[in-house]
């Protein structure tokens, strides 16, 4: 018996004493292999929750920061519910009363009374002392420079995903744990966005225009260094009655973009052997009618005119001329080579051209100088860099590209054939529709384009979609500028003109000389390209004034 | 024997000098360690701090707001083309003051007007919406003060600016272009009260707040 209960007292002594063993193990176990909390660890919390977002030059575009957030558990509220609306109206005036009394009685367990609060807003409010009421840190989306380059750069949506812009583009590269300590580098250099964004509003506002749009895009590498579309919005605080202002004019509106389109019908002429000499000369001496079309002059010159006066003058007849010659497969062909048959190639989001489903004669005809298809802006813009680079079409893009990592991108015309159109596009600006543009010691060469808009019952002769485009400096091409404005309203800055010399042409002329110096181009106005075998070409009125 | 009872003192005394020594020895090492890794903290504290900063400045004095003071106080212009020299024998060539200074003297182009950029809402309803909330009756007098003093603060800081002021600007200014001095920038500023804040990043609360808090202080200035 005694045995017995020696045996039990044994056992329970071993049961004792494996449990203070297990104890000790455990405590030895931990004072070795676990190790403190360090410096080390606080330095993860320097690693934002989603990636900045920086411009080419490390100027932050947006970024993630801690903002104090005000709540209210409903069910947790002590106090009198009325005077603690009363109170918190006074406290934060955004809104009244009555509006915080119908959140405190919400039958949630939590809701939010205001979010991106200031300190003193929630000290003061922590003052009333209400135990209901809770405060946190939240990660908000800043973005500093608010309205600029919004298009570009994009919003985030509730939920903390990219809504629309780079945010959208690129939401897995900003969001990953692994990469979102390094900041995302865009191809905008943010000075130039102001300078481009600022212009393109004050001609906007001055021509009182529906809308308006601008890019400039590095002609080497499909860099985009300035998006503009107007209106914006603010990415700080979405307006939900602005949702339009949202649309981006640059990559989602198509447009039929006029004249514009005549160097690149030019540029496929010339490659192509149909114009294989600058002198060579066509009619222009009257409309010129086909079927039931009639394509007539804006200026008419009622003369034969040469290549470099075709572009000088803009002339329609002798575009077209040149077109119907071409014939439907070599500009169809080109057209789809510069990507006017897709969406742009560019990652945030785009809108479809409108391509003509049927190339009759006309279709080809009209096309030719930019009626009849229509187009994006950036289309526009990538075409031209392909038109002064050499030859070279690449896709745009808004992330930075390093030296040396171009795209491989696609020849579209020959070394030889881009030279002439350097000449020629120059030649359009020192001789022609877009003096105004001419930005002295920047070498600017582009083509003017004023379309007629097409509403309900055809095109309309008010209103214009008005448009720019233009490289510099074109002795050595390094940036193509569009500026494009929807529906001007003619003034007495513009001469009581809608067209786009009078209209686009100065702001690509204001936008080159505020940021051409920060884009590394310098002035100097005794540099130029040489034009000395076309200016002879080009037929003087000897009348009075004339040279 | 009694050396032997000596020894268990010895012993004793031993250990009572040296396990203090060694005790004391980790515990300043802990102690040492525990500061190294409050200043890592501080140190992490402090980039956390200067990342706060630096988007609050990036915020304030963002490139619209720039472009307001280059435009409308410091009524500065984009350089022209003949501003550029192309080497250091140009540079050296380079004569200022020839004839009087008359032959660098540009006319001031392409001061920015700095307009506000058109936001969908001002587009839509072709007005330009008032964002500032309207700050509560009793802190009137207070925030009228405040925008006195902060004319006047910036007022001055006009002066010093234009002061520097390039020497075309200045030269403009002299052949009566219609160049704006500091007292029309003191003018601006009573009217555009709080404008210098960017009121489009701003939403309606704050903005009343910043005006609360500003009349606050400067009643408390005038006790």
């Amino acid at each position: 018996m005694l045995a017995v209960a020696q045996v039990r007292l044994m056992i329970l002594l071993l049961l004792f004493g494996a449990a203070a063993f297990v104890l000790l193990a455990r405590l030895s176990y931990l004072a070795i292999s676990a190790s403190p909390a360090t410096g080390r660890n606080a330095a993860s919390m320097l690693v934002p929750l989603r990636a900045d977002i920086v411009d080419r030059n490390g100027t932050p575009l947006a970024r993630t920061i801690d903002a104090w957030s005000i709540g209210v558990h409903p069910h947790k509220v002590i106090g009198d519910k009325r005077e603690l609306a009363e109170r918190l109206a006074e406290l934060m005036p955004a809104h009244d009363a009555a509006w915080y009394f119908r959140k405190l009685n919400l039958n949630s367990t939590f809701t939010y009374l205001e979010r991106r609060a200031l300190p003193e807003t929630v000290t003061a409010v922590n003052a009333l002392g209400e135990p209901g009421i809770a405060f946190g840190r939240e990660p908000e989306r800043l973005y500093p420079h608010a309205t600029l380059g919004a298009h570009a750069i994009g919003s985030l949506d509730f939920a903390g995903h990219g809504q629309i812009g780079i945010e959208r583009a690129f939401d897995a590269r900003l969001s990953d744990p692994a990469q979102r300590g390094e900041p995302f580098a865009a191809a905008i250099d943010v000075r130039v966005q102001q300078a481009l964004e600022s212009e393109l509003s004050q001609a906007m506002t001055s021509f009182q225009a529906a809308g308006a749009a601008g890019v400039i895009l590095d002609v080497q590498s499909g860099e985009v260094v300035a998006m503009t579309s107007l209106p914006t919005f603010n990415p700080n605080k979405i307006d939900p009655a602005a949702r339009a202002a949202m649309r981006n004019h640059v990559t989602q509106s198509v447009y039929e973009l006029g004249s514009t389109f005549k160097p690149i019908t030019m540029a496929i002429a010339i490659d192509s052997g149909v114009v294989s000499s600058m002198a060579k000369r066509f009619d222009a001496t009257e409309p010129l009618q086909v079927g039931r079309f009639r394509i007539r002059d804006d200026h008419p010159e009622k003369r034969w005119l040469n290549i470099p006066e075709t572009l000088i003058h803009s002339s329609n007849i002798v575009t077209a001329r040149i077109a119907d010659e071409l014939g439907k497969e070599r500009m169809e062909d080109m057209f789809r080579k510069l990507g006017f048959g897709t969406a742009p190639d560019i990652e945030i989001e785009k809108g479809r051209p409108l391509w003509p489903s049927f190339w009759a004669r006309t279709t080809v005809m009209t096309t030719a100088y930019g009626h009849g298809i229509a187009v994006t802006p950036l289309h526009l813009a990538s075409a031209y860099a392909a038109l002064v680079n050499g030859g070279i079409w690449r896709p745009a893009t808004l992330r930075k590209v390093e030296p040396g990592h171009e795209a491989k991108g696609r020849r579209v015309i020959s070394e030889a054939t881009s030279a002439r159109m350097r000449q020629l596009l120059r030649l359009i600006v020192t001789e022609g529709t877009g003096r105004k543009a001419d930005a002295p010691g920047y070498r600017v060469g582009g083509k003017t384009g004023t379309a007629e808009k097409a509403g309900e019952g055809g095109y309309s002769r008010r209103q214009n979609v008005s448009t720019f485009a233009a490289a510099f400096p074109m002795d050595a091409p390094r940036y193509v500028v569009i500026a494009m404005l929807d529906s001007p309203v003619a003034n007495a800055q513009s001469a009581g003109q809608t067209t786009a010399g009078w209209t686009a042409a100065p702001v690509v002329n204001r936008v080159i000389m505020r940021a051409g110096p920060m884009l590394g181009v310098i002035p100097d106005t005794r540099r130029d390209i040489d034009l000395s075998d076309l200016t002879p070409l080009i037929w003087r009125n000897p009348g009075p004034g004339a040279e | 024997m009694a050396i032997y009872a000596m020894k268990g003192f010895g012993w004793l005394l031993c250990g009572a000098l040296v396990a203090p020594g060694c005790y004391m020895v980790t515990s300043r090492v802990a102690a040492e360690r525990a500061r190294l890794e409050a200043t890592e903290r501080a140190i992490v504290q402090a980039k956390k701090d200067i990342r706060d900063l630096e988007i609050e400045f990036e915020t304030r004095a963002n490139l619209a707001q720039l472009e307001r003071w280059n435009g409308d106080v410091l009524a500065l212009s984009a350089p022209t083309s003949d501003q550029y020299l192309p080497g250091e024998a140009e540079l050296a060539s380079l004569r200022p003051l020839q004839d009087g200074g008359q032959v660098y003297r540009h006319a001031v182009l392409l001061v920015p007007a700095g307009g506000a950029p058109v936001t969908g809402v001002a587009a839509a309803s072709a007005t330009v919406p008032v964002t500032g909330a309207v700050p509560p009756a009793r802190a009137d007098a207070g925030k009228a003060a405040a925008n006195g003093e902060r004319a006047r603060e910036r007022g001055a800081s006009g002066d010093v600016a234009l002061a520097s002021l390039n020497r075309d600007v200045r030269d403009a200014a002299a052949s009566s272009e219609p160049v704006r001095g500091p007292s029309h920038v003191a003018e601006k500023f009573k009217g555009e009260a709080m404008a210098m804040l960017d009121d489009k990043l701003l939403s309606d609360s704050t903005f009343a707040e910043l005006m609360q808090a500003g009349g606050k202080s400067a009643k408390r200035a005038a006790r």
